[in-house]
């Protein structure tokens, strides 16, 4: 059997996406279509892992132009686990908003699978500005889902989404071009190579540019808010799309620039990152507890997760940085996971929203447990006891606040499902949490492996 | 007394077209390409929509059907990235390749490049107009049912 091309997963959503784009996808036949596509190319994915652990991760540069001249693109074990991830939860997603009463615009479909695209490109690119190409390709189809449901609500939540974004992404072009001056080239390894071989002090400025561009997709403080006016205003589904596969570009983002391409700049920014995670968990945590809107807790607690994931960032050595890759998958089917549990009720929907809680919290067996886990030690083997009790605070706090909503919500007492069906994906999202705190290996694995190779010039 | 700017502004159109076709045809290493000549033609579209209103600019053919435009668009894209594929070649290989012998006459070169750009105008294009007709929309309609 011939391996699986790199370009399987890219060529797929992509010509599926611009298909389903002339369909009318109200149609349940065309909602299986999208969701066939997603599987797909979650299948395709999965299997380029063998290739992206081997010495030798699949690349190939387009149309066999030297390096420099084309785009290279290329999937090591970061860009596979993120791939899969985030795959799998615009899967779920699409999947839920289906079985759930059925889709209402003739566009979703075709919308998550252009998401779905532009964040496996994002994923395997390995060039400045085709990460920027992919990068606004997902945001577009973001910022058109933002405002599905179409209520005035939705509308005000998806005009807040798309102006702050927008800044994002001109920080972030900004920077490309900044790179670009500064080291004459857009591909990734060449710039690992200037920095070994010219002063990085000159990266230090599109470096704090990039850090800004992802800290608004990521939406830690104090980049953070937007967050609570979209993820209460923007429907259920909507904000697990954000929150769950969307935010990923923020995390993914910092691990590829700041660890990979311009490790020396990652090096300087680490007491900033320390404190800017730190503000981050303590704000997020408070305010998640002062909210009583559910929705408003949850994007609160996305500030933690965001946090924590800063912090594990500004964590000197290949520990943090596993802990950073971890937490963001993990937080990644916690979000997607609590979002969707919302507002359909029902006796599945109410033990994922515990058990996705619980993982958010860092209770176990959970996935949440071994990530955080994993900060703590690493924390404390690198003497910051400081960020430990953070963590530990963090944990406290963010069960405590979700567990309030069990006095305000209806649906988490009592009462059937809205839909049928819509409890079974939630409760997937739920099982792969609790699976993955039972037997932690392949969690622990991608982290460690995925940050392996990084910042080396291969 | 007539304003002459809603005459001025339909006689900018051709001509600005022309200057559009002309940055997509030029396009490769020069300035020059899709995107830019896409923009300029949705910019166009703009000034009418500003100047004469939505009814006045939806008289052309390709403002009406601005979004199917932006899928051919795509399709075109996505065909000529990926269709050499499955003659073997890596994706977005372009043809006729360096070294091979090309089509055309002085500065013209037929190439797949040329068609890829192509395809990325009609996306912008397609994309600037659909969103500028749905504001004219919403205000329109606001406008309708206001005091």
């Amino acid at each position: 059997m011939t391996p699986m091309p790199l370009w399987g997963p890219l060529l797929l959503p992509w010509v599926l996406a611009a298909v389903l784009a002339f369909l009318d996808g109200r149609r349940a036949w065309v909602a299986w279509l999208g969701i066939a596509t997603l599987a797909a190319t979650l299948v395709c994915t999965a299997l380029l892992l063998p290739q992206a652990w081997s010495a030798h991760p699949p690349e190939f540069v387009t149309g066999d132009w030297p390096v420099g001249v084309g785009i290279r693109l290329r999937a090591d074990p970061l860009s596979i686990v993120y791939a899969l991830v985030s795959t799998a939860v615009l899967l779920g997603t699409l999947v839920y908003e289906h079985v759930a009463g059925g889709i209402t615009s003739r566009s979703f479909p075709s919308l998550v699978v252009f998401l779905g695209a532009g964040l496996t490109g994002v994923f395997f690119t390995s060039d400045a500005f085709n990460f920027y190409v992919f990068f606004e390709l997902a945001m577009t189809s973001a910022f058109a889902l933002a405002s599905y449901g179409e209520s005035p609500r939705n509308l005000r939540a998806a005009f807040t989404f798309v102006v702050v974004n927008l800044m994002g992404s001109t920080l972030f072009l900004t920077a490309v071009v900044m790179l670009y001056l500064t080291t004459g080239t857009l591909d990734m390894q060449s710039i690992i190579a200037w920095g070994q071989a010219q002063d990085p002090h000159a990266l230090v400025v599109p470096g704090t540019l990039l850090l800004c561009a992802f800290g608004v997709k990521l939406g830690f403080f104090p980049f953070h808010f937007w967050a609570p006016a979209v993820y209460r205003d923007a429907g259920p589904t909507v904000a697990a799309l954000l929150a769950g596969a969307l935010a990923n570009i923020g995390s993914y983002g910092l691990i590829r620039f700041g660890a990979d391409v311009m490790p020396q700049v990652l090096e300087r920014a680490r007491p900033l990152l320390e404190v800017l995670g730190a503000a981050s968990i303590l704000y997020g945590s408070v305010l998640a507890l002062s909210r009583r809107d559910t929705r408003e807790v949850l994007a609160y607690a996305s500030i933690t997760q965001a946090g924590l994931i800063i912090a594990a960032l500004g964590l000197d050595g290949p520990e943090g940085l596993s802990a950073a890759v971890a937490l963001a998958l993990a937080g990644s089917v916690d979000k997607t996971a609590l979002f969707l549990a919302q507002d359909r009720g029902g006796e599945r929907a109410r033990r994922a929203y515990s058990v996705a809680a619980f993982s958010t919290a860092g209770v176990p067996p959970t996935a949440g447990f071994w990530s955080k886990a994993w900060l703590l030690r690493a924390a404390l083997e690198r003497g910051h006891p400081l960020l430990a009790a953070l963590v530990v605070l963090a944990s406290v706090l963010s069960l405590l606040a979700l567990f309030r909503a069990y006095q305000r919500e209806q649906w988490l007492r009592e009462g059937a499902a809205l839909h049928r069906g819509t409890g079974a994906v939630v409760f997937a999202l739920s099982l792969a949490l609790v699976a993955t705190g039972l037997w932690p290996e392949p969690l622990l694995r991608a982290g460690r492996d995925a940050v392996a190779g990084l910042g080396v010039r291969r | 007394m007539r304003s002459f700017v809603p005459p001025l502004s339909r006689m900018l159109v051709w001509p600005s077209l022309i200057i559009a076709l002309a940055l997509w045809l030029k396009g490769g290493t020069e300035v020059g390409g899709g995107f830019p000549a896409g923009a300029l033609a949705g910019l166009v579209v703009l000034l009418q929509y500003v100047v004469t209103g939505r009814e006045q600019a939806r008289r052309y053919v390709a403002v009406r059907y601005a979004a199917p435009l932006a899928g051919v668009g795509l399709l075109l894209v996505v065909g000529t990235a990926f269709l050499p594929v499955l003659a073997g070649y890596t994706p977005v290989s372009l043809f006729p390749q360096p070294g091979q012998p090309g089509l055309g006459a002085g500065a013209f070169h037929l190439h797949t490049a040329l068609v890829f750009e192509g395809g990325l105008m009609l996306i912008v294009f397609g994309l600037v107009v659909t969103v500028i007709d749905r504001f004219a929309l919403s205000t329109s309609t606001e406008e309708e049912s206001g005091p």
